[in-house]
């Protein structure tokens, strides 16, 4: 590790960025496939629990939202990318 | 305008109904930033238990107003429409998040491409957004809406959707499937490649297409679009679901 290395609190401003992206514009890459979409265009199942994401070129998954009373859990296991615009000050 | 998930609550102003099978409802929300055509919102219910149900409705209403319009389709066994439909009253309370989107929106620019929309039943309602951004707007990008629909019961909108076809007859369009009014020009008939391409702005001129319906109407037109040669990076689409 680099000695000028610091922790996760640094980037929570950063990090706070990122995740406040407007989704549907948000730019994916499909791990299986490559395949570049926004995610308004992917394939999307949406059950209790489980909103599964599919790519809507290839059909594997993206990834999966697990909802309960307390918590998300996001699983991303089909994603190569996410892009986002940065937010206009 | 931004996006956002933000919850807010709403109290319902009005409820009216809007064809036998959907209802007009306004919203007042003090605290709603304004939206753009073609945005939507979550309404969560909360059942007695606790149990939870959340849906997506398209805006109706644009701008800086506090005041939403939603138009709302039964779905039979629904676990939310039929209650907003035929149960919600005036001064209920809902929670709503939003304003959501940021792909099947419509914003006034110098874009000069034209603008076809085309809605399947109940996908009409981001249109008539986006059809009052344009308005509101003053926009003089050409804007024209297809909008296939069952029966004249069936439509959203009518008045609005007369004075627009009023001021520019080439601005509306609809292609009834089952039953037309009475001296309609074309028989009642599904929504063909054929048609579609005689009532929407060819590909020559380059339009941004927004499609949204259910997801059956959505695919169709998609593949009809492309083949007659629309670019698919020209095409923004919004499905929601299998009715």
């Amino acid at each position: 590790m680099a000695p000028d290395h610091v922790d996760g609190n640094a980037i929570a401003g950063l990090l706070a960025e990122v995740l406040a992206v407007e989704p549907t514009t948000t730019v994916t890459v499909c791990h299986s496939c490559g395949d570049e979409a926004v995610l308004a265009q992917s394939t999307v199942v949406m059950n209790v629990p489980d909103t599964t994401v599919r790519c809507s070129a290839c059909g594997d998954v993206l990834f999966v939202i697990v909802t309960t009373d307390t918590e998300h859990t996001l699983i991303v296991s089909g994603l190569r990318l996410l892009r986002m615009p940065r937010p206009t000050p | 305008m931004t996006s956002g998930a933000t919850w807010h609550i709403a109290t319902v102003a009005t409820v009216r109904p809007l064809t036998p099978n959907a209802s007009l409802i306004t919203l007042g929300v003090p605290t709603w930033p304004g939206n753009d055509g073609g945005q939507h919102i979550d309404v969560r219910l909360t059942a007695e238990g606790g149990y939870q149900a959340t849906r997506s409705y398209s805006l109706a209403s644009v701008g800086n107003s506090t005041r939403l319009e939603l138009a709302v389709d039964r779905v039979p066994d629904g676990e939310v429409s039929p209650y907003l439909v035929d149960d919600l009253r005036p001064d209920d309370q809902l929670e709503i998040q939003g304003p959501l989107g940021g792909w099947f929106v419509w914003k006034p620019s110098s874009d000069l491409r034209p603008v076809q929309l085309i809605a399947g039943g109940s996908g009409v309602v981001p249109c008539i957004g986006m059809l009052r951004a344009h308005s509101a707007a003053q926009s003089t990008t050409p804007m024209r809406l297809l909008y296939g629909l069952r029966t004249p019961e069936d439509l959203f909108f009518a008045d609005e959707l007369k004075t627009l076809g009023s001021a520019n007859p080439a601005a509306i369009s609809l292609v009834f499937s089952r039953l037309t009014p009475e001296h309609w020009p074309d028989p009642p008939g599904r929504l063909s490649r054929d048609s579609l391409a005689a009532h929407t702005i060819g590909p020559e001129q380059r339009p941004r297409l927004f499609v949204c319906g259910s997801t059956g109407f959505v695919e169709t037109v998609l593949s009809w679009l492309t083949e007659l040669g629309h670019g698919s990076t020209d095409i923004r689409a919004e499905r929601f679901g299998g009715i």
